[in-house]
């Protein structure tokens, strides 16, 4: 009845069942049925996975230069504006002596997003091109991007911060900048690309 | 084997949503915890008394929520030009300046994915544990409605519990809490920095939203519904 496929595993698509995306809930897999706990649409992996979550990637990677070229924030002080970008506040903090804020700040928004990228279009390859290899391993590395992607946010929660804090008109203001909105709007997509991603079209492949 | 007994059945498997392999349920010890055979992603875990837990926990992070809403934040003193902000004063003042994209991205991140997901909890977990299976009588007879619209299940509180699921990803106040002390160090060297009570109330609500998210998880609370509902 239910067949284990090479490996002998028997997951619950063998099984003829289904675990709803939503809640969770196992239940006998019947197409274009909907779950009996929380009553979303069933579906045995995440539909469309793959076109949605490489949409939402390349949205992410073209959003990611204005993100880094434009400058997040401006300060004026006596009347004369100053740009910043990302790696320029980071370039700041770390010439005023604060190593550690500094990596903190180029390790969340520098090097999440490239790393964010790579893992997800590695893993989106590897489910159409690649072989059943240290899948365990696949599997542990999207939950990890995954759960630290949002933390590339923390540059714009400083911007919005200190707009609000800094609006003394003549001695000094601070205002966002072009770079803001669109690195906020990159980290939403790679966390869209991330969410639309199913991690078992990998094991799938066994 | 007639629907009731598949029905029992399936109680005592479980599908990894990692990997989709399936396994069978085991008894665990108090706060132990199930991992998947093949891929290490977590199954389930047994909490006692986690609605219990929950319900106490999430009511004392909505009274620090509107406690880190409604008092002072953060103070700032640049050369003797001082200012005192609330949270809010962060979406004001970028509405003021007209960056409208900010301002929404700050209004949802840090406003109503947050606020949903507290009071979503708050609602659920107040009914689980104190709801009786005598109602008075408009209760149960909106009961008995909405059963026959889909039997066996609350409309309401399973709409509730759906969206809370949907906000979750987007809940961002420690990655913020972050942010301030970045945006502190920043500061330190040009200008005097004052945390008032808003601030402290928020680090607190932090904390215990992660107690929070620790101690409860969306299965607990799905299990728990459709007990109540049977």
């Amino acid at each position: 009845m239910a067949s284990t496929g090479k490996t002998g595993a028997l997951t619950a698509r063998n099984a003829g069942l289904v675990a709803c995306h939503v809640c969770g809930k196992l239940q006998p897999w019947v197409a274009g049925s909907e779950c009996s706990r929380c009553g979303s649409m069933l579906h045995q992996r995440k539909p469309e996975s793959l076109q949605r979550s490489w949409a939402f990637l390349v949205s992410a990677l073209l959003l990611y230069f204005p993100a880094n070229l434009y400058p997040i924030m401006t300060t004026t002080t006596f009347g004369v504006p100053e740009n910043s970008t990302i790696i320029g506040g980071v370039i700041l903090l770390w010439q005023h002596g604060s190593y550690p804020v500094a990596a903190v700040v180029f390790i969340a928004s520098v090097m999440i997003p490239i790393i964010k990228f790579l893992v997800i279009g590695a893993l989106l390859l590897l489910v159409r091109y690649g072989h059943p290899v240290k899948l365990g391993q696949q599997t542990r590395l999207f939950r990890y991007i995954e759960y630290i992607g949002p933390w590339s946010m923390i540059d714009v929660f400083v911007v919005i911060l200190l707009v609000a804090l800094i609006q003394f008109g003549g001695i000094a203001s601070v205002y966002p900048g072009p770079a803001a909105a669109a690195f906020a709007a990159m980290v939403i997509t790679t966390m869209f690309s991330a969410l639309f991603f199913d991690t078992r079209l990998l094991w799938d492949k066994l | 084997m007639n629907a009731q007994t598949i029905d029992e059945e399936k109680e005592e498997l479980v599908a990894c949503h990692s990997c989709d392999l399936l396994h069978l349920k085991t008894p665990l010890p108090e706060g132990g915890k199930a991992y998947c055979t093949r891929c290490g992603e977590l199954l389930y875990a047994e909490s006692p008394r986690a609605i219990e837990t929950a319900l106490a926990l999430s009511l004392s992070s909505l009274i620090l929520f509107a406690a880190a809403h409604l008092l002072p934040f953060i103070s700032i003193d640049i050369e003797g030009n001082a200012t005192t902000i609330f949270l809010v004063s962060t979406i004001e003042t970028l509405t003021e300046i007209d960056s409208q994209l900010l301002a929404l991205a700050g209004i949802f991140l840090l406003l109503i994915a947050p606020l949903i997901v507290l009071l979503v909890d708050v609602a659920l977990l107040y009914r689980l544990r104190f709801a009786r299976p005598e109602r008075s009588t408009v209760s149960r007879q909106l009961m008995l409605l909405s059963r026959q619209m889909r039997p066996g299940r609350s409309v309401v509180s399973r709409q509730l519990l759906l969206l809370a699921g949907h906000m979750t990803p987007w809940n961002m106040l420690e990655i913020f809490l972050l942010g301030v002390l970045v945006s502190i160090v920043k500061l330190a060297s040009m200008a005097g920095i004052t945390l008032h009570e808003g601030f402290w109330a928020f680090v607190a609500l932090v904390l215990v939203n992660l107690i929070i998210a620790v101690k409860l998880d969306s299965e607990t609370l799905w299990q728990a519904l459709e007990r109540l509902e049977r």
